[in-house]
């Protein structure tokens, strides 16, 4: 009874400790009040849980809380009182962030407050960060090919990459093969061939649109490798990947099983995306590693992947 | 040949309704010549303008839309702003002089006499405009905070004859020039399906939707020089268990005053009933001044957050704002 009694009050020493020790600061509106609550150790971390406090940095607030002069700080309208042994609140009227918004304030705000971080998940390949020419290049990012053609006497590669330019991407014949390599930024693009005046979708690319004329253009996605890492899981029989990108399928991409995890790399364009992994093909999770997530209006929490 | 169709189906028309009936409808018959005679007439532009629409490329700069155009003989950078009034020019660069006809709010409320330039001729990607009047103001926080040197900023004025797509995922915004109806006079290379439409009204110069936030309607304006949405204290009470605070920030404005402001997200916003928004960066804060600006009482603002994501056309001519479908993979 005593051993049993002595493990539940360490353990509930330690969770209380952990808890204290943990630094947070949240920015909170309730009714006509903003609150800014905060562990103590906040106001020395440039951890990215204490960003709510970053604002006040300046004031010194340790140095007030240590001689106790807090209680009679104020400051723009902000308060301070503490809330427990080793937490405080910030406090201001709502109605207090009054001041007139001029025109020109609108460029004044920094957008790097919202910035989701960059994934690490991103490798970086050998892709133009910003907009370039699409050009003919041999050691090019992409490269173009049409077999079954052989017999054709010239094939145009047109898209919107060059404005359907019918002269310009001349593909090159070697054996029954045509091919063209081209470096191109990252992008969705549209494409066809144009074999001697008749143009044809890329037979080995199932990925087509259609376009105005109620044909269809092939698509192409030139995006960047992103590795999708699920950590564990070694019990599951299967993993795939679902998400924005492929439609939310529910038979997904399937990943690989290694030691450590599941793993895929999918390639994927510019832009926000969504997903979440698939486990055993009935039971959707979100990414366990990735604290980006987005609640939809059905109120499924979904995690999110930013691609720049 | 128009009027001669509607005569000689008028003419049909006349052994089963009479002679009354006749005379009107070729009375009828006259107007729509006429009517379509003015049309061809608003048509007929000169051979040298004749020409597709304008497509002109951007790069971004954090939200910001940036063009270059030739100012005056000079290359500069533009901020394609739909809060904007019309053509705005930067004063590190440009003088002008004091017009006592205009005024504008500031901080200290509502100031007169705003510094103008005039006869200004500003094009790009073979898209001129002549003689435009310019406001000349401080846009040195633009260049500070994006590092890059800013001429000024293109707003309502220079785009309101325009059908103007905002392609973010592209990197271009293609203009096509309409008629005063709206109807398109020059038509882009390519045909893009409008697969839904909102119409929206002008708060003076800035165009109004209505949104829903988490059920309840809502007027944004929507502002392309806006990275971040902006959402009026005041009047979004009913809507504030939507708006998710993150931080204070500290803005700088005029007179080395700090305006300390909300940054969170709004999440829950609707389009058309039917199209979800993700959750978006904005600033909560007093809109008065831009209220008095857009002299309508704006819910708030809605910038890059909310544009980026989509692939869209302002008509500004019928007021419409019209949907075209992100590029649908079709297995």
């Amino acid at each position: 009874m005593k051993t049993r009694t002595l493990f539940l009050f360490v353990l509930f020493s330690c969770s209380i400790l952990s808890a204290q020790e943990s630094p947070y600061s949240r920015c909170e509106i309730q009714g006509e009040d903003v609150f800014i609550r905060f562990h103590e150790s906040c106001l020395n971390s440039t951890n990215e849980d204490c960003a709510a406090l970053e604002d006040f940095k300046k004031y010194d607030l340790s140095g007030l809380i240590k001689s106790g002069a807090y209680t009679t700080w104020t400051q723009d309208g902000w308060t301070l009182a503490k809330t427990g042994a080793l937490t405080y609140q910030l406090h201001k009227k709502l109605s207090l962030f009054d001041k007139l918004f001029s025109m020109e304030d609108k460029f004044n705000i920094d957008i790097s407050y919202w910035a989701y971080p960059v994934s690490e998940r991103i490798k970086q390949g050998n892709h133009p960060v910003e907009k370039e020419p699409v050009r003919v290049d041999f050691k090019g990012n992409v490269e173009f090919v049409l077999k079954g053609r052989g017999n054709a006497r010239q094939v145009i590669l047109s898209g919107t990459f060059n404005d359907w330019n019918e002269k310009d991407f001349k593909m090159v014949k070697t054996g029954d093969v045509w091919k063209l390599k081209l470096k191109m930024p990252t992008g969705i693009y549209e494409y066809k061939f144009i074999v001697d005046g008749e143009w044809i979708t890329d037979p080995a690319n199932k990925f087509r649109v259609q376009n105005q004329h109620y044909t269809y253009n092939s698509i192409l996605v030139v995006g960047k490798d992103v590795l999708f890492f699920l950590k564990g899981f070694q019990n599951a029989k299967k993993v795939a990947l679902s998400g924005s990108f492929n439609n939310w399928d529910e038979d997904g991409l399937p990943l690989t099983k290694s030691k450590d995890g599941w793993r895929v790399v999918q390639k994927l364009p510019p832009g926000k995306h969504y997903y979440k992994f698939i486990i055993d093909g009935y039971e959707w999770i979100i990414d366990p590693d990735n604290k980006i997530q987005e609640r939809d209006e059905g109120g499924n929490i979904n995690s999110i992947l930013m691609v720049y | 040949m128009l009027w001669f169709f509607f005569l000689s189906l008028g003419l049909k028309l006349q052994l089963l309704t009479g002679v009354r009936k006749i005379l009107w409808f070729v009375l009828f018959c006259f107007i729509c010549h006429m009517a379509g005679a003015a049309h061809i007439t608003n048509l007929h532009i000169p051979v040298s303008q004749q020409r597709d629409g304008y497509i002109v490329p951007f790069t971004l700069q954090g939200g910001l839309i940036i063009i270059q155009a030739m100012i005056n003989d000079s290359m500069g950078n533009f901020v394609i702003d739909t809060g904007a009034e019309g053509l705005v020019l930067n004063n590190k660069y440009y003088q002008g002089v004091t017009d006592e006809s205009r005024s504008y709010y500031g901080v200290n409320g509502r100031g007169r006499g705003l510094t103008v330039s005039k006869n200004n001729n500003i094009s790009a990607e073979g898209l001129t405009f002549s003689g435009i009047t310019a406001d000349v103001v401080d846009l040195t926080s633009i260049e500070n905070n994006k590092n890059i040197r800013i001429a000024g900023l293109i707003g309502f004025a220079l785009l309101k004859d325009f059908e103007v797509m905002f392609h973010y995922r592209e990197r271009l915004i293609a203009l096509s020039r309409v008629d005063s109806n709206g109807r398109i006079i020059d038509p882009m290379p390519f045909v893009l399906d409008k697969v839904d439409s909102l119409s929206f009204v002008m708060g003076n110069f800035i165009p109004v939707i209505e949104v829903k936030v988490n059920g309840f309607t809502k007027k944004f304006g929507i502002d392309s020089g806006a990275e971040i949405n902006l959402l009026d204290l005041k009047r979004s009470k009913n809507i504030m268990t939507e708006f998710l605070p993150m931080r204070t920030i500290r803005l700088a404005g005029a007179n080395n005053e700090e305006n300390e402001v909300i940054a969170g997200r709004l999440q829950r916003v609707k389009l058309l009933d039917k199209y979800n928004c993700g959750a978006m960066g904005t600033v909560l804060m007093n809109m008065d001044n831009l209220n008095k600006i857009y002299r309508t009482n704006l819910d708030g603002i809605l910038g890059f957050e909310f544009l980026s994501p989509w692939l869209f056309s302002i008509n500004y001519k019928k007021q419409m704002l019209y949907l075209h479908p992100l590029k649908v993979v079709v297995p």
